[in-house]
C-alpha cells in the first residue's frame, strides 16, 4: 500500500479500531502500549525498523496526506490558502506537542480533527490576532486538543478502570492544585518578558529563547515524570528547540521592525499555545504516573481552561464566555466522543452496510462482503447497526464456521446484540429443523456471545429444559410415565408460547413462537402415538415413579399431610429451634420437599439445597458461600421468584459477611414477591460433614453461620434433612443442640392404599383386598418399596392375557417377590453394606433365617455368643431395620427380611 | 545491589534538584540573559552622528527617535547642513520617558546638559523651570515674530515640533463591501474637514455595515485606547466646559450625563465594544492586536493616534501601498453638521534650550537659530503633508482654506495635581465601564464620575 494510503488506514485505526491500532503497536514491539508518547520510547525502541515505520507514517506521512487533500479542496472552493497555511502550522505544531508528551494516537486524532477544524474556520483570509482573540477560533483548536488527548486515552488506555473513581479523582486535583501554580509562574513569565521586550527596545533572540526555554524545561520536567529517565529528555530538547527556532528564526528581525499580520499572529500565538501547553501538560504529566492517561487526560484539559482567563488578561477584547462553552463542549465532546461518534456516523455506516446487503441480494450466492461493513472496522459505533444480525445469519447458513468465527468476533464488540441475536436465529433455526423426538434432546446452547441474561437467553434455556425433560420423558421405564412428563412438557411449551404471544414486541419473542409450534407439534404426535399404542394393547398404565424423588406435582404423591401441617404450624412462630428432618433412605424426604412447594402456603417459600452437590465439594469459604448463593437462587427461580444472585468474585474477601448482607437484600427481595418466610432445606446434609471432617471448611465457620441465622432471622428457618439423627453427628450436635427433629416414617395402611389401588384418577387395575393388603405387609408402607412393588406388579399384569390383566392378586404379588428383590438390590445392598457392621450384618442374617416371628433375645444371645448382641440390637433399632414386639426381636419390613434371608440361602447355596 | 539502587536513587534526586534550579534560573533569569545591544536611531534612521572637528560651534542636540519617529533626526541634519556655522551633535537617548528625563534633569544639574533638547511632556519641564535651566524663546533675537506665540508653552520655553493627535482611521477594505465607491472613499477625509460627514453619519454607516454582517458588533466603531480624551471631545461638543487645571475640578455634571448617553446609545446599537471602556484596553497586547487589525481593514471607523500610521507601515506586511489600499485616514468627525472635523491633540513634541547653568556654554542663539531652520526644513514640509504628524506651526495636515477645530486637551494639565487628575480620569472611565455593563445609570456615573471635583485634602 502507497505510504500516503498506509498512513490514512493508521489514523482510521486510531480513530475507529483501537484493537488494530494495538496489534499493529504490539507488532512493533511488544512492550510499546498503544497510547505510548514519543518520550516513553527508549533508543532500543526508535532502533526498531517496525516502530519508526509507525512514526514516520503518524507523524510525517499522515499531515502531508491531509495536508495535501485540504490544499485540494481549498482549491476546489477556490478559497485563499494563506490564512489555511498558518493555522496548519500551528494544528501541526500542537499535533507533534501531543505526540511528544501526551500520546501519538492523540496527535494523530488532533491533526485529523483539528485539520478539519480549521479548514471550515481559519481558510479564506489571512488570520490575525485579532481573528484569534475576538471570535472562539483558540478555543476551538484548544478545546479539541484536550478533547482529541481524552478521547485517545480513552480508547487507547488498557487497563483504565483498575483505578477507583476516588483515586482518580483525588489524583486529578491534586495534579491541578501544584500543576497550575507551578505553569502559571512560568506563564507569567514567559508574558512578562515577551511585554516588557517588546515595549522597550525589541530584541527578536531574547524573545524568542524567552518563549522556548521556560516551557521546554517545564515540559522536559513532565517527561521526566512521566519516564523516569533523563536521557529521554535529549529528546523533547532537541524537537522544541528545532521546531521553535527554525520556525521562529527570523522573527528577532521582525521584533525589531515591530510585529504585524502573520509575524505578529505566529508570535502571539507561540507564547499563547506554549501556555496553553504548560497549563495542560504539567498536571497531566503529575496524573499519569498515578492514576493512568484517562484521568491525566481530563486533568490536562481542565487545567488548559486556565488558559482562557490568561487570554482574557492580556487581551481586553477576548470574549471570555464565549470562548470557555466553546472549550468545555469540545472536552465533553473528547470525553463522550465514543456517543458522539456513534450518532454522527450512523447515517453513513448504516447507508453503506445497506450498500453492501444490497450487493449481496443481487450477485446471490454466499455473503462475501461482510468484510467491508463497518462492524468490521468500526469498533466504537455503540448504536446497533441495522441489519446486522440477519447478516451475519445469513454468513452462518452458507457457510457455519466462517458464520460461528465473525459471531465471536462480534460478540466481543458493541454490536454484542447482533452476535446474540444472529445465535439465536441460528439456534431458532436449529431448533425448526429437528424432526423427531429424540432430536429434541439435542439443545444444549453456548451463551459465551452474553446470552445467558437476554430474554433470548432465556427462551433458550426453557428448550434446553425442555430437551432435558424430554430425554428424563424418554427414560421412563413405563409409557404411561413417559406421557405423563410429555404432557408436562407439552403444557409448559404451550405456557411459554403463551407468554412469548404476549410479549410481541420482542423480536426474540415473535421468532420463537413457530418453534414452540413446531415442538408442540413433534411432542403432540408423539403423545398421540403413544396413547393409541397403549389403547391399542390395552395396556394397564405404570404411573409409578421408583427412585426418582417427585420434584413435580403429582397425585402419586401420597399421604405426609400430618408434615406438612406441622411445619406450616412450626414455621409461623417467631422463635423456634431450627428443624431436624429425618428418616431412613428411600422414605420420600426429597420428595416431600419438593412436594412441600405446592402443599404449603404461597407465602412460604421453600428452598431445597442438596448439600451433595457443589456446596458440599466446595474448596473453601467463598467457594461454599457462593454454591450456596447459587443453589438458593436457582431453589428460588424453580418457585418463581427472582433472588440477586452475587458474583463469585465479590466473595473472595469476608464471604460470610457478604453472606449475611445479601440475606438482608433477598429478605427484601422475598417480600416485595410475596414470601414473608423462607423455609431453607439443607438436603443430605451429612455430605457437608465429610469437608467438615477433612478441614476443607471449619465448623465454627459454616455452622456457626448456620447458627447464627436460625437463630437471628426470623424470616428464615433451617431444616436440616437427612437419614441420620444428630446423635451420629456430634459436630452438628454443638450447634443445632436444640433441633426439633421431624421424623418420616412409613405411609399409614390407608395412605399406602390409597397408592396401590387409585394411585392416578380412574386407575383401571382392581386389587383382590387381600392383595393389597399383602402388599403393605410386604413393604409395611415403605413409599419406595410400594412404588417398586406396584410397578412390578403391573409389569407382570400387562405381561398377562387381558382376561386376568385387570385384577390383582395375593398369586400375582408372590410371583412379583422374586423379582422385586432383585430390582431393589441396590436398596437392600446400601442396608446391607452401609447402615451395619459385621455383627449386625450376623444378627440380621439370623433373624432373617428365623422367619417373620423373629427371634427373642435369649435365642438370639445363645445362637450368637459371640455377639455384643445388646450394642448390636440397639443399633439396628435405630437404623429402622428391626424392632421388638412381644419379646422377641424383628424385620420392620419383611421385604427387608426376605431379602437377607434370600441373601443368606443364595449365600449358602 | 542495595547500595547500587542507593546511588540510582542518589543520583536521581541529585539531577531532579538540577532540573528544578533550572527551571528557576531559566524563568526568573531571562532577563539577565545576555543580548546584543539593541540597534540604534542612527543605525536604523541612517544618519551620520559622528562629532564635527569644531567644537565651539558645535550644538548638542538629545532627540530619542525610534523608528517611526526618525523625521527628528533628519529635520536636525538638514537643518545644520543649511547652517554652515553650526555643527550638530545628535545625540539619541532612550525613548523611556522616565530614564530620559532623568537623564537630562541629572546633566543640568551637572552643568553639562546639551544645547538643545526634544521631550514630549510638559509638564515635567516645570522642574527645570523651577531649577532656572531653561533659556526663555522669547530671548531669541531673530524671527521669533514669525512663530504663533499660541504654540509655546509654559510661558514660552519651548516650541512645539511635532503634535500627535487622535484621528480617525477608517477601513476602505470594509467601506467597499457596503458599497462605496473609491470615489466615494477618497472624499470621505474632505467630508469629515468640512463637516459634511457627521458623527450621525458615521454611526449611519457603521450601523449599515453591522446590519449587512459586513463586520462584527463591536468593530463598527472602536474608539482609542485611551478613552477619556474622546470622551472630554463629545462634553465639549455636547457644550461642555471644563477647568482641569485648577483644583478643585470644573466640570459640568449634566454634560457628562449626556456625554455618558451618547457612548451608551452607541453601544446598545452594537458600535462601541464593551471592552474599549476596560483601563487595560490600552496595554501592549491590545495596542498590537488592534493597530494590527486596523492596519489590515478589519475595523470600519477607529480612532487612534495619528502617529499610529507611522508604526502599522513598519509593521511586517503593512507596507504603505497595502496600508493605503486597506485604511485612510481623517479628522476626527464633528457631532454635528454646523461644525467642521477635528483632531484631538494626545501629546505635543517640544524642543527647549538649556541656558548656560545648564550647559555652561553661551550659544543660546546658535540654538534659537537652529529651532528657527528646523520649523522651515523641507523635510518637515513633506512629512507634515504627507503622514500623520500634524506640525502645529504649519498646520499643513488639513485641507486649503479649512481651519481646524483643534481640541486642545492640556497636556500640562493639573499643574502640580497629576494624581488627583489620574484619579478623576480612573473615575470617569470606570463610571463609563459602569454604565456600558448595566451596573449604574448614566446619572448614577455623572455623579460618581464628579465626586472627584474636591480632593480629600480640600
Amino acid at each position: 500500500m502507497h505510504p500516503l494510503n498506509q498512513s490514512l488506514v493508521s489514523f482510521f485505526h486510531v480513530l475507529v479500531s483501537p484493537t488494530k491500532w494495538r496489534v499493529t503497536v504490539e507488532n512493533s514491539d511488544n512492550n510499546l502500549l498503544p497510547n505510548f508518547a514519543l518520550c516513553d520510547l527508549s533508543i532500543q525502541q526508535i532502533r526498531k525498523p517496525a516502530v519508526r515505520k509507525i512514526l514516520i507514517y503518524s507523524l510525517i506521512f499522515f499531515p502531508l496526506s491531509i495536508f495535501a487533500i485540504s490544499i485540494l479542496l481549498l482549491w476546489a472552493f477556490n478559497s485563499s490558502l494563506s490564512g489555511a497555511l498558518t493555522a496548519f502550522l500551528f494544528v501541526y505544531m500542537l499535533t507533534l506537542t501531543a505526540a511528544v508528551y501526551v500520546s501519538v494516537p492523540a496527535g494523530m486524532l488532533f491533526y485529523g480533527v483539528g485539520t478539519l477544524l480549521i479548514f471550515f474556520q481559519w481558510s479564506g483570509n489571512n488570520v490575525l490576532v485579532f481573528d484569534l482573540v475576538t471570535s472562539h477560533k483558540l478555543s476551538a483548536l484548544f478545546g479539541c486538543w484536550s478533547a482529541c488527548t481524552i478521547a485517545a486515552a480513552s480508547s487507547h488506555t488498557v487497563k483504565r478502570t483498575e483505578f477507583s473513581t476516588i483515586r482518580q479523582a483525588g489524583a486529578i486535583v491534586l495534579g491541578l492544585i501544584i500543576g497550575l501554580p507551578l505553569a502559571a509562574i512560568i506563564a507569567y513569565g514567559i508574558f512578562m518578558n515577551t511585554a516588557s521586550r517588546q515595549s522597550g527596545v525589541m530584541d527578536g533572540s531574547v524573545l524568542i529563547w524567552t518563549m522556548v526555554i521556560p516551557p521546554l524545561v517545564l515540559l522536559s520536567l513532565s517527561v521526566f515524570i512521566r519516564t523516569r529517565k533523563f536521557y529521554r529528555l535529549i529528546g523533547p530538547a532537541i524537537f522544541c528547540v528545532t521546531v521553535v527556532t527554525t520556525g521562529f528564526g527570523d522573527l528577532g528581525y521582525e521584533y525589531d521592525r515591530g510585529a504585524g499580520g502573520d509575524s505578529l499572529t505566529i508570535a502571539s500565538f507561540t507564547v499563547i499555545a506554549s501556555t496553553f501547553c504548560l497549563v495542560s501538560i504539567l498536571p497531566y504529566a503529575l496524573v499519569m504516573p498515578f492514576v493512568g492517561g484517562w484521568a491525566a487526560t481530563i486533568s490536562g484539559a481542565i487545567g488548559g481552561l486556565t488558559i482562557h482567563y490568561g487570554l482574557l488578561v492580556s487581551y481586553t477584547l477576548y470574549p471570555l464566555i464565549t470562548n470557555l462553552m466553546t472549550a468545555v463542549a469540545f472536552i465533553l465532546g473528547g470525553v463522550f466522543f465514543r456517543q458522539l461518534w456513534s450518532v454522527i456516523a450512523y447515517p453513513f455506516e448504516a447507508a453503506w452496510n445497506r450498500a453492501l446487503l444490497e450487493t449481496e441480494y443481487r450477485t446471490g450466492g454466499p455473503p462475501q462482503h461482510f468484510n467491508k461493513h463497518s462492524a468490521q472496522w468500526d469498533e466504537i459505533q455503540m448504536l446497533p447497526l441495522y441489519e446486522l444480525d440477519d447478516y451475519l445469519a445469513e454468513i452462518a447458513s452458507h457457510d457455519k464456521s466462517l458464520g460461528v468465527k465473525y459471531i465471536d468476533r462480534i460478540s466481543n464488540s458493541n454490536q454484542r446484540w447482533a452476535a446474540q441475536s444472529a445465535l439465536l436465529e441460528l439456534d431458532a433455526r436449529h431448533l425448526e429443523s429437528l424432526s423427531t423426538i429424540r432430536e429434541l434432546t439435542h439443545t444444549q446452547y453456548d451463551y459465551a456471545a452474553g446470552l445467558l441474561d437476554t430474554s433470548g437467553g432465556l427462551i433458550l434455556k426453557s428448550f434446553t429444559r425442555f430437551g432435558s425433560d424430554i430425554s428424563t420423558a424418554l427414560a421412563q421405564p413405563t409409557s404411561y410415565n413417559r406421557t405423563l412428563v410429555i404432557r408436562t412438557i407439552l403444557k409448559d411449551i404451550e405456557n411459554l408460547q403463551l407468554e412469548l404471544a404476549r410479549n410481541l414486541k420482542d423480536k426474540n419473542s415473535r421468532r420463537f413462537i413457530p418453534v414452540c409450534k413446531h415442538w408442540i407439534g413433534i411432542l403432540t404426535r408423539f403423545q398421540q402415538r403413544a396413547e393409541a399404542q397403549s389403547k391399542a394393547s390395552n395396556e394397564i398404565p405404570n404411573p409409578y415413579t421408583v427412585g426418582a424423588p417427585l420434584t413435580r406435582k403429582q397425585k402419586i404423591f401420597v399421604g405426609r399431610t400430618d408434615i406438612a401441617r406441622f411445619l406450616e404450624n412450626i414455621l409461623k412462630q417467631q422463635d423456634h429451634p431450627p428443624l431436624l428432618l429425618y428418616g431412613p433412605r428411600r422414605m420420600g424426604k426429597t420428595s416431600l420437599l419438593y412436594q412441600l412447594h405446592w402443599m404449603l402456603p404461597r407465602h412460604i417459600l421453600t428452598l431445597i439445597v442438596d448439600l451433595q452437590g457443589p456446596v458440599g465439594l466446595a474448596q473453601d469459604h467463598s467457594g461454599f458461600v457462593y454454591a450456596l448463593i447459587r443453589s438458593m437462587c436457582r431453589a428460588a427461580a424453580r418457585a418463581n421468584i427472582e433472588l440477586t444472585s452475587l458474583p463469585r468474585e465479590d466473595l473472595n474477601k469476608d464471604p460470610f459477611i457478604k453472606f449475611d448482607d445479601w440475606l438482608n437484600t433477598i429478605e427484601s427481595e422475598m417480600l416485595t414477591q410475596g414470601c414473608d418466610t423462607m423455609l431453607l432445606a439443607l438436603d443430605e446434609f451429612e455430605a457437608l460433614d465429610i469437608a467438615l471432617r477433612e478441614g476443607t471448611l471449619r465448623d465454627h465457620a459454616v455452622l456457626g453461620m448456620l447458627r447464627h441465622v436460625a437463630q437471628h432471622r426470623a424470616r428464615i428457618k433451617i431444616m436440616l434433612v437427612g437419614s441420620h439423627t444428630l446423635v451420629d453427628f456430634k459436630r452438628w450436635a454443638t450447634y443445632f443442640v436444640n433441633a426439633q427433629v421431624i421424623e418420616l416414617g412409613y405411609l399409614s395402611s390407608s395412605e399406602a392404599k390409597q397408592l396401590i389401588e387409585q394411585p392416578i384418577a380412574g386407575y383401571p387395575l382392581d386389587y383382590h383386598p387381600d392383595a393389597s393388603q399383602r402388599i403393605f405387609e410386604f413393604t409395611r408402607g415403605h413409599p419406595y418399596l410400594v412404588q417398586l412393588t406396584c410397578a412390578e406388579l403391573i409389569a407382570l399384569k400387562n405381561s398377562q392375557p387381558e382376561s386376568q390383566r385387570q385384577i390383582a392378586t395375593v398369586h400375582d404379588i408372590d410371583l412379583c417377590i422374586p423379582l422385586i428383590l432383585q430390582r431393589g438390590q441396590q436398596f437392600f445392598t446400601d442396608i446391607e453394606l452401609n447402615q451395619m457392621d459385621d455383627a449386625g450384618r450376623e444378627l440380621v442374617s439370623f433373624l432373617a433365617a428365623s422367619g417373620d416371628s423373629g427371634a427373642t433375645k435369649r435365642a438370639i444371645a445363645t445362637a450368637l455368643p459371640a455377639l455384643r448382641h445388646s450394642d448390636t440390637l440397639q443399633t439396628l433399632e435405630q437404623r429402622n431395620i428391626i424392632e421388638q414386639a412381644d419379646g422377641r426381636y424383628q424385620f420392620q419390613v419383611e421385604a427387608v427380611r426376605l431379602w437377607f434371608d434370600d441373601s443368606v440361602n443364595r449365600y449358602t447355596a | 545491589m542495595a547500595r547500587q539502587r542507593a546511588s540510582s536513587v542518589a543520583t536521581t534526586r541529585l539531577f531532579t534538584a538540577i532540573g528544578i534550579v533550572a527551571i528557576a534560573v531559566m524563568t526568573a533569569g531571562c532577563d539577565l540573559l545576555p543580548r546584543p545591544p539593541p540597534p540604534t536611531s542612527a543605525d536604523y534612521c541612517g544618519v551620520d552622528v559622528t562629532a564635527p572637528s569644531n567644537e565651539d560651534n558645535t550644538l548638542h542636540i538629545w532627540a530619542p527617535a525610534p523608528r517611526q519617529h526618525c523625521l527628528r533626526l533628519y529635520a536636525l541634519y538638514e537643518a545644520s547642513q543649511s547652517l554652515p556655522d553650526i555643527s550638530v551633535i545628535p545625540v539619541e537617548k532612550n525613548i523611556n520617558s522616565t530614564p530620559y528625563f532623568n537623564l537630562i534633569k541629572s546633566a543640568a544639574e551637572k552643568g553639562n546638559a546639551p544645547d538643545i533638547a526634544f521631550y514630549y511632556n510638559g509638564s515635567k519641564l516645570e522642574k527645570l523651570i523651577e531649577n532656572g535651566y531653561l533659556y526663555p524663546l522669547e530671548k531669541c533675537k531673530s524671527h521669533t515674530a514669525r512663530w504663533n506665540p499660541d504654540l509655546y508653552i509654559q510661558g514660552k520655553w519651548s516650541l512645539p515640533f511635532e503634535v500627535d493627535a487622535n484621528v480617525l482611521f477608517y477601513s476602505k477594505v470594509l467601506l467597499r463591501e457596503t458599497g462605496w465607491s473609491e470615489n466615494d472613499i477618497n472624499k470621505l477625509p474632505d467630508r469629515i474637514a468640512a463637516g459634511e460627514f457627521t458623527l450621525k453619519d458615521l454611526t449611519e454607516v457603521a450601523i449599515h455595515a453591522l446590519n449587512n454582517g459586513i463586520v462584527e458588533k463591536g468593530y463598527a466603531y472602536l474608539p482609542p485606547e485611551q478613552i477619556f480624551y474622546p470622551l472630554m471631545g463629545i462634553y465639549n461638543a455636547l457644550g461642555g466646559q471644563h477647568d482641569l487645571q485648577n483644583l478643585p475640578f470644573s466640570i459640568d455634571k449634566a454634560i457628562l450625563e449626556k456625554t455618558f448617553d451618547y457612548y451608551l446609545n452607541l453601544h446598545h446599537k452594537g458600535l462601541l465594544h464593551k471592552a474599549a471602556t476596560q483601563r487595560n484596553f490600552s496595554n501592549l497586547s491590545n495596542r498590537l492586536t488592534v493597530r494590527d487589525a486596523i492596519a489590515h481593514g478589519r475595523i470600519l471607523f477607529a480612532v487612534a493616534s495619528s502617529s499610529e500610521w507611522k508604526r502599522m507601515q513598519l509593521d511586517h506586511i503593512s507596507q504603505e501601498d497595502v496600508l493605503s489600499h486597506n485604511i485612510g485616514m481623517a479628522l476626527l468627525p464633528a457631532l454635528n453638521n454646523d461644525s467642521a472635523g477635528r483632531v484631538a491633540i494626545r501629546s505635543i513634541g517640544s524642543h527647549f534650550i538649556f541656558n548656560q547653568k545648564a550647559t555652561g556654554r553661551e550659544n543660546q542663539q546658535q540654538s534659537c537659530k537652529l529651532l528657527q531652520q528646523l520649523h522651515k526644513t523641507r523635510l518637515v514640509h513633506a512629512h507634515a503633508v504627507n503622514t500623520s504628524q500634524v506640525i502645529p506651526v504649519f498646520n499643513s495636515l488639513l485641507p486649503t482654506g479649512k481651519t481646524p477645530q483643534i481640541q486642545s486637551i492640556d497636556i500640562s494639565m493639573a499643574k502640580g495635581h497629576q494624581p488627583e487628575f489620574v484619579s478623576f480620569y480612573h473615575s470617569v472611565v470606570n463610571a463609563l465601564a459602569a454604565v456600558i455593563d448595566g451596573q449604574i445609570t448614566t446619572e448614577d456615573a455623572a455623579a460618581i464620575a464628579t465626586s472627584q471635583y474636591t480632593p480629600p485634602n480640600q
